[in-house]
């Protein structure tokens, strides 16, 4: 049997601040992501994530994943951290990359996924995508 | 034994879907999944935007149609940002693949489309391969 695949993202503009991902693209916000039926597993996650550039500065962005789909609790995971000497380019970027995880998961419960930046100023935005491996 | 199957596109706004149906020279490849396969198992992929307006996205790919078995699945690709490069700004390249595990339904065509989620980048778009088994 296959996985199943969910993903949603966010931009972030403010540092410190915990922002819900609800929303996919030209789809809008979509319906809180749930534990597909007969999946018990939160294999893997996949993650992206870039920022504007709009601040002179560093930071790093992570995710929260919490909900009672995860009945071992909230967890947090790093994604990236940038920054630059001077506004105008360079251009941010990052391929995805899968992160294995093995979280016990609760089918038909929902998984909350949180983007988060933090660093020594506001960076201006961070948009950071995520897609979760329910196996 | 594998198959694989290469589609690109591209497009100039955010938010607005971009399906992947061509392949350069080859104006409409077959998107049905073949005979004897039953999954895909990787995804190789490249996304890019030129940045000629600033901000930031995350780029989607979904994999649809009655080819996709268990319903419609999303994956990130990647992400893009900046402002507007000036004459001395780099520029940016890509390639990523991710192992995956998705069940196909063998003569049934998939449908596949990129979704830049986020900011309007400028000219963006991408190449994606899936790799049958």
């Amino acid at each position: 049997m296959g996985k199943q695949y969910r993903s949603t993202s966010v931009e972030v503009t403010d540092a410190n601040s915990k922002t819900q991902m609800t929303t996919q693209g030209s789809k809008g916000t979509i319906t809180p992501i749930k534990v597909p039926a007969g999946k018990k597993t939160l294999e893997s996650v996949f993650i992206a994530a870039a920022g504007n550039n709009a601040t002179l500065g560093q930071a790093h962005a992570f995710i929260r994943l919490e909900g009672d789909g995860l009945p071992g609790g909230p967890e947090t995971l790093a994604v990236t951290a940038i920054g630059a000497t001077k506004i105008v380019g360079p251009i941010h970027h990052m391929d995805a990359v899968e992160e294995p995880l093995g979280l016990v998961a609760t089918p038909g419960n929902e998984v909350e996924v949180y983007g988060e930046i933090a660093g020594t100023v506001d960076p201006g935005q961070i948009s950071i995508g995520v897609t979760l491996v329910f196996v | 034994m594998t198959r694989t199957l290469t589609v690109e596109g591209e497009g100039s706004d955010d938010d607005v879907v971009i399906p992947l149906t061509t392949a350069g020279s080859k104006t409409a490849p077959s998107r049905d999944v073949p005979s004897g396969m039953t999954k895909i198992v990787r995804i190789i992929a490249g996304v890019s935007a030129d940045l000629v307006a600033a901000g930031s996205a995350v780029v989607f790919l979904r994999l649809g149609g009655t080819g996709v078995r268990g319903g419609e699945q999303t994956v990130v690709l990647g992400a893009i940002g900046g402002q507007i490069p000036d004459d001395d700004s780099s520029g940016m390249e890509s390639h990523l693949s991710l192992d995956v595990d998705i069940d196909v339904q063998q003569a049934d065509q998939i449908d596949l489309e990129l979704d830049f989620a986020g900011d309007d980048l400028g000219e963006h778009g991408g190449v994606v391969t899936i790799i049958f088994a």
